[in-house]
């Protein structure tokens, strides 16, 4: 029993001190998943057509159809085909809004697209995708 | 993704998996049973996840602790019910009985007459018939009881010798 209370204890303090570092030290890149990794992760869902997946990288996933994110693969496909090199960097970030660039890059070419984050109930969230 | 961030988060994750195993009371690898093996696997894919920042710690914290404390769950259960423990753990199987193998337990363990001779072999053993109990435990290793005319001689065996003499 000790070592239940003594697991449930030290889960506490990481939660603990994660929302302490995101919501009252401000860190948005250390203790959560910075935006180029949720760009880059999302880029990924869409590419591999898991567009359910993908739509949960919004802060709101009902204002995004599926069919919205297959036209996204399809210009993705259009333009680079099967990418096989995926790399994100922020741009631009503050505590609340953040811009990546995601580029694409496969045998056939390469493809860049700038996607812009909010910062919604401490997790970075995508509200728009531009190529 | 700056190196020291990458390396932060290491750090803490290293810290949050030391504390939960030394706060769980794990035993030693070489004494895991196959569930040990397999928390040990989830666990593992789990920091993979939080060193590349792609869940955050607050839901590495939650996964890898939920996982601990299923597990310590588990382990009061098999502690506290026979019944439980072979559920989860399975249980040890008699491989060889007076030198003759179990063709049954064989087939349940999945092991070949190669396999079985094998394991004999590593027990220093070189003829089946010395074994009157070869078991496979649950950690999946193999004991050894050898019959008693087998035995590494004693003491007594040599007291009974003299007394035998005429």
């Amino acid at each position: 029993m000790r070592a239940l209370i003594g697991i449930v204890a030290t889960m506490a303090i990481l939660i603990g001190a994660s929302m302490l570092a995101t919501e009252t030290l401000g860190d948005r890149e250390l203790f959560t998943s910075p935006p180029d990794v949720v760009s880059e992760g999302f880029i990924r869902e869409v590419v591999t057509k898991r567009y359910s997946r993908a739509r949960m990288s919004f802060s709101n996933p009902d204002a995004v159809s599926d069919g919205d994110m297959r036209r996204l693969a399809g210009a993705i496909e259009d333009r680079v085909g099967i990418p096989s090199r995926f790399e994100a960097e922020t741009i631009a970030r503050d505590d609340r809004h953040a811009r990546t660039k995601v580029r694409l890059e496969s045998a056939k070419g390469s493809f860049e697209l700038e996607l812009s984050l909010d910062w919604s109930k401490g997790v970075w969230k995508v509200y728009g995708v531009r190529s | 993704m700056t190196l020291a961030r990458i390396a932060i988060r290491a750090l803490v994750a290293y810290i949050y998996l030391l504390t939960l195993t030394r706060t769980s009371g794990k035993r030693v690898i070489s004494e895991a049973t196959p569930f040990d093996m397999l928390v040990s696997l989830i666990i593992g894919d789990l920091i993979d996840d939080a060193l590349w920042a792609e869940v955050s710690a607050a839901k590495f914290a939650a996964a890898a602790g939920s996982i601990c404390v299923i597990d310590i769950l588990v382990t009061i259960g098999s502690r506290r019910s026979r019944w439980f423990h072979k559920l989860v753990n399975g249980h040890a199987r008699v491989l060889i009985r007076n030198g003759v193998n179990e063709r049954d337990a064989m087939r349940s363990e999945q092991l070949s007459e190669a396999d079985v001779d094998h394991l004999v072999r590593l027990k220093c053993v070189d003829d089946r018939e010395e074994i009157a109990l070869g078991v496979m435990e649950i950690d999946h290793r193999m004991s050894v009881i050898r019959a008693r005319a087998y035995e590494p001689a004693q003491r007594r065996d040599g007291k009974r010798v003299r007394e035998a003499q005429p």
